[in-house]
């Protein structure tokens, strides 16, 4: 990594002395670019709650930057599952637009599409096809031991060892997630690749601080996920600023004429107590 | 089926085999045209000026042809096998020579096509980039060819990218062919006899790379007289010397340049920041020893070494210093034996090493005792062995048969790390050897009078780790004469290709990586279908042809980003050898397009004008989420104009003009905010709702939708000589970017942010490289 950035540094060296003798700079025209809504929606039947997010891009090469923080109040959200079709109402204290999941379940193997509209956008749309339920997984620690960090502090290493069946002749997408204290510690996406119909395993490693004799449980997440979250959670994986000499990873969009991701998952997970 | 004609032999025939020359120098010629004038048979001479042809027992009226040579006739009474070495002289030698048609090359009599020789001659008087001629440069002028970057040696031969391109110095393979960070190639055009780039239709003895050969071979040197040349330049200076060792025997040639722009810059560089200095230089050799063992019997032994070096030197203060160089290059050595069998069988055994090494030091001092250093190496090294067989049984058959084996040795990274930091210093290398190796035949075979054929077949096999790649190559060309001077053309070709090229940054840097095919990342492989027209227009001295192409190419590589299945040992396994296919993915390739080359090589006007209308798409699971998207030297027009004009004796003015489509890049347009979610379920097992995390976001539309500005640019070049009794003396001017056309080199974006407002805005930036730039030779001969 080191290795890596003090390359990249006398690069740069070269490459501003190539161009500082004789480099001439000038202004390129740019057609002008509208703002598209942006549209993010992750449906799981294990959700109590199905909750859209709509906000709108902003050009780059325009006058005035508009906010793409601020969430896109106006919009008409339209979700339409296998027997009904509903408007999501906007609320506000979530800046998001929310619909009880009791009112509307998520069906695995059933097709949702969703629409989004707001006056002086192009309407926008997607679909996504709930996974089937998520195999049973076993989960183990192999190993727990310790080890001086480099700034020699000792830390935990706790290996896991996670087991589960692939269903066989289909493509199939996983999330593997270690998480404590609701926060994530290590995730992975996995495909069955190379590997259908096969028992999966995979080792995560994470390291722990110990805090002071207590210990709080892993919680390990396995999610059967879609094509299009596989991608989408790779892609933001891979997104790099500031390198000058990598090719720009482009972030998975899924949705007509605009942004975003609208897809879905099915998930169980285990407690591990250390 | 290849030997049947061998035995069928009704009629007394005999056959007539020998050597063909340059007059006064004795360089042998190839691709002399051999022709018996009563029924128009003919051959054409090797790569060794070797030619061989059976005729019935009678009268003969041979011609010898060979653009810009004066052709000679022999008349004679053939009664038994005879070895006739033949001696042409150069027209530039004589005075005011007549060119006559039948003294022409004839495109449309060849069975080949996609394939572009240029005259040496012709390379010398195309203007250049501060008056550095350069082989590859020149090639990119050529329809099917494109260029990189302003100002790149690298070169894109109809769809493919530079790493299939097969360079060849005396048939040792080039690695990376650059000097300056890919602004010149390492090719002194002085050293050179012959250059040629096969860019389809690629007979057997060709394979290696999927998009083209280029094959260069190098003069043998002055056998009866010594000369030399100098040229003194802008950047670099030059010399060249050659002539006999023993007179008529053997001979040597020895050429070498070296740049000085170290010394010119550094004021500037002392200038711009003190204590900081940096310089650049590069230099190259090129040697060749030839020797005449017998009239059977020959030898060659060639070679190339050069360096490039870069570097660096800043003391901040008395204790902080930083430090640090890159040093590059490549060395390759040939020996061959040219041993005649009979009047109809010629070999040719070479010994071929090559070699490319890479090192870069870096040392950062901070304070007396807190340093860190690190040293950096790569390369690649090859140790070949080849056998070539061409065997002439009669003139309506020309079988070329061969083996090679090729030990690559590759070294993609050894790494030294020291500092005050760390306790063990690394320390690793690593090598990976592997073994290519094919055998080939192929027969050019005269079927009638309008129809010729060259099928063979190349079986190539690769051997890297524990996996072996076996694959078999056909190749079939034909031509079909419609008319006079008018044929049709058609070729097929699966090309393999068992060495893959890291490279992240789209120039060609030296930190560009040679690597075997593995396991994993197997081979590349290419099918070419090309169909065309050529037609020789003797009256006015010109060749057109007009070609269409369908290329498809598999097992393509690029960089990507994590992609490890199921992999997590690997994250931490610096040792790994295989480390690079973590960050490589494979995908497809298509490229199709159509060229028109009309070419005149001789004349007072002579040059040519190409154009190409190509498209050039890719596709890889993993990038563009698996769309199909232009590649970046995707070029829907390409034009190049080249015009060598001589004035008078004492003036040659020389032009060219090239256009290309923009590359297409992948630029962001808007900016927006986007969730991450992760699943977060209580103990019960129900979930609490998703999680958010939030990322800023670019919205590039599909990889490469981004079209830069159109290239375009011309260059002119005035050349006064002077002859003198012994010597000549030539003085050239030259523009490049004479009307100082501002070309996109690197766009980037500048924000400015409005304190009143509080508006941020963007612009769009280009920076262009060249501006007008003049240049100044002066070259000595003798």
């Amino acid at each position: 990594m080191i290795m890596k950035k003090k390359l990249q540094q006398i690069l740069m060296i070269v490459l501003m002395m190539m161009g500082a003798s004789c480099e001439m700079m000038i202004e390129v025209d740019v057609p002008e670019q509208d703002p598209k809504l942006v549209v993010f929606c992750f449906l799981t039947p294990e959700d109590e709650k199905i909750k859209v997010i709509v906000r709108t891009s902003s050009p780059i090469f325009s006058d005035e930057q508009l906010n793409s923080f601020e969430s896109k109040t106006d919009a008409t959200v339209t979700l339409t599952g296998p027997s009904q079709s509903v408007n999501i109402p906007y609320v506000a204290d979530n800046l998001a637009y929310e619909l009880d999941a009791a009112t509307f379940p998520i069906v695995p193997g059933e097709s949702y599409q969703i629409m989004v509209s707001a006056p002086g956008y192009k309407p926008v749309m997607a679909t996504t096809t709930i996974p089937s339920q998520v195999p049973t997984f076993t989960v183990n620690t192999v190993t727990e031991s310790e080890q001086l960090n480099p700034n020699g502090y000792t830390e935990l290493v706790h290996k896991f060892d996670l087991r589960w069946q692939d269903a066989p002749s289909q493509e199939n997408y996983y999330e593997v997630s270690v998480q404590r204290y609701e926060s994530e510690l290590q995730y992975f996406q996995v495909t069955d690749d190379y590997h259908d119909g096969e028992i999966l395993t995979l080792n995560p490693t994470v390291l722990n601080s110990p805090d002071g004799g207590t210990q709080e449980p892993f919680r390990v997440y396995l999610l059967q996920t879609t094509e299009a979250y596989y991608r989408y959670k790779k892609s933001l994986e891979n997104l790099t600023f500031g390198d000058p000499f990598s090719e720009p990873s482009l972030l998975y969009n899924n949705i007509e004429n605009g942004l975003g991701c609208f897809t879905s998952y099915t998930g169980t997970s285990v407690l591990i107590v250390p | 089926m290849l030997f049947c004609s061998l035995a069928s032999n009704a009629q007394h025939k005999f056959t007539i085999s020998g050597t063909v020359y340059e007059k006064g120098s004795e360089e042998t010629l190839p691709g002399v045209v051999v022709v018996q004038l009563t029924d128009q048979s003919g051959t054409v001479t090797n790569a060794f000026g070797f030619y061989s042809i059976t005729l019935p027992e009678g009268p003969v009226k041979l011609a010898y042809q060979f653009v810009g040579y004066a052709t000679i006739v022999k008349e004679f009474e053939l009664h038994a096998n005879m070895i006739m070495d033949i001696r042409l002289e150069n027209t530039a030698v004589l005075q005011e020579v007549e060119i006559s048609a039948e003294m022409q090359e004839r495109i449309s009599e060849e069975t080949r096509m996609s394939t572009i020789d240029i005259p040496i001659d012709q390379i010398k008087n195309i203007p250049a980039l501060l008056g550095e001629k350069d082989v590859l440069k020149v090639i990119q002028l050529m329809p099917g060819v494109q260029k990189g970057s302003e100002g790149q040696t690298g070169f894109y031969v109809r769809g493919g990218g530079p790493d299939q391109n097969l360079i060849m110095l005396d048939d040792a393979t080039v690695y990376n062919a650059n000097h300056l960070f890919g602004f010149f190639s390492i090719f002194n055009g002085d050293a050179l006899k012959s250059v040629e780039l096969t860019k389809g239709g690629f007979p057997a003895r060709y394979g290696g790379r999927l998009s083209s050969v280029l094959e260069m071979r190098m003069k043998d040197g002055n056998k009866e007289k010594l000369h030399g040349e100098a040229g003194i330049g802008l950047l670099s200076s030059r010399l060249t010397l050659e002539g006999p060792v023993k007179k008529g025997v053997s001979s040597f040639l020895v050429s070498g340049r070296r740049t000085y722009i170290d010394i010119l810059a550094q004021p500037f560089i002392m200038a711009a920041s003190e204590g900081a200095m940096a310089g650049y230089f590069f230099y190259d050799f090129n040697a060749k020893y030839n020797h005449v063992i017998d009239s059977l019997n020959r030898i060659y032994v060639s070679g190339y070494f050069g360096k490039d070096k870069f570097y660096f030197r800043d003391r901040r203060s008395d204790d902080q210093l930083s430090k640090g160089s890159f040093l590059w290059g490549n060395a390759t050595a040939t020996a061959r034996w040219n041993h005649i069998h009979n009047e109809k069988v010629f070999s040719n055994t070479s010994l071929i090493f090559t070699n490319y090494d890479l090192t870069i030091k870096v040392r950062e001092e901070m304070d007396a005792d807190d340093y860190y250093e690190l040293r950096y190496r790569s390369g690649i090294q090859d140790y070949s062995v080849k056998y070539d067989l061409d065997i002439i049984p009669n003139p309506n058959h020309y079988i070329r048969t061969g083996a090679i084996g090729i030990y690559h040795l590759f070294r993609p990274s050894a790494v030294v790390v020291k500092s005050s930091g760390i306790h063990d210093n690394i320390d690793h290398e690593e090598k990976i050897p592997s073994l290519e190796s094919a055998i080939y035949v192929e027969d050019d075979w005269g079927m009638t009078d309008r129809l010729k054929v060259n099928y063979g077949v190349r079986l190539s096999q690769y051997l890297a780790q524990k996996k072996t790649y076996f694959r078999p190559e056909p190749r079939i060309a034909a031509r079909l004469m419609l008319a006079k001077d008018l044929s049709l053309k058609g070729s097929y070709a699966i090309m393999n290709q068992y060495v893959h090229l890291l490279s992240n940054t789209g120039a060609n840097l030296p930190t560009d990586l040679w690597v075997p095919a593995t396991e994993r990342i197997g081979p590349q492989q290419s099918q070419q279908y090309a169909l065309g027209l050529a037609r020789d227009i003797p009256k006015h001295n010109l060749m057109v042809s007009l070609e269409g192409y369908y290329k498809t190419m598999d097992g393509v590589i690029s960089y990507t980003e994590g992609a490890s299945f199921l992999d997590v040992g690997a994250q931490n396994a610096d040792d790994d050898p295989l480390k690079w296919q973590e960050n490589v993915t494979t995908g497809k390739g298509k490229s199709y397009g159509a060229e028109v080359l009309i070419q005149r090589k001789r004349g007072k006007l002579n040059g040519w004008i190409g154009y190409t209308l190509s498209w050039t798409k890719l596709q890889f699971d993993e990038l563009n989420f698996g769309r199909e998207f232009f590649a970046r030297y995707d070029r829907r027009h390409d034009i190049s104009v080249v015009a060598i004009y001589t004035i008078s004796e004492r003036l040659t003015l020389s032009a060219t003009w090239v256009y290309g489509t923009g590359q297409a890049i992948t630029m962001p347009l808007a900016t927006y905010t986007a969730d991450r979610p992760y699943a977060t379920f209580d103990n019960t097992g129900t979930s609490s709702g998703n999680v958010y995390g939030f990322y800023a976001a670019q919205d590039y539309g599909e990889k490469n939708a981004f079209r830069m500005k159109a290239y375009h640019r011309m260059d002119v070049g005035l050349q006064w000589h002077k002859k003198l009794k012994r010597c000549e003396k030539t003085f050239e001017l030259g523009f490049y970017n004479l009307y100082n056309r501002k070309n996109p080199f690197y766009y980037y974006i500048q924000s400015s942010y409005d304190s009143n407002t509080g508006n941020v805005s963007n612009k769009l930036m280009q920076m262009s490289l060249f501006p007008i730039l003049p240049s100044f030779t002066w070259t000595y001969k003798w």
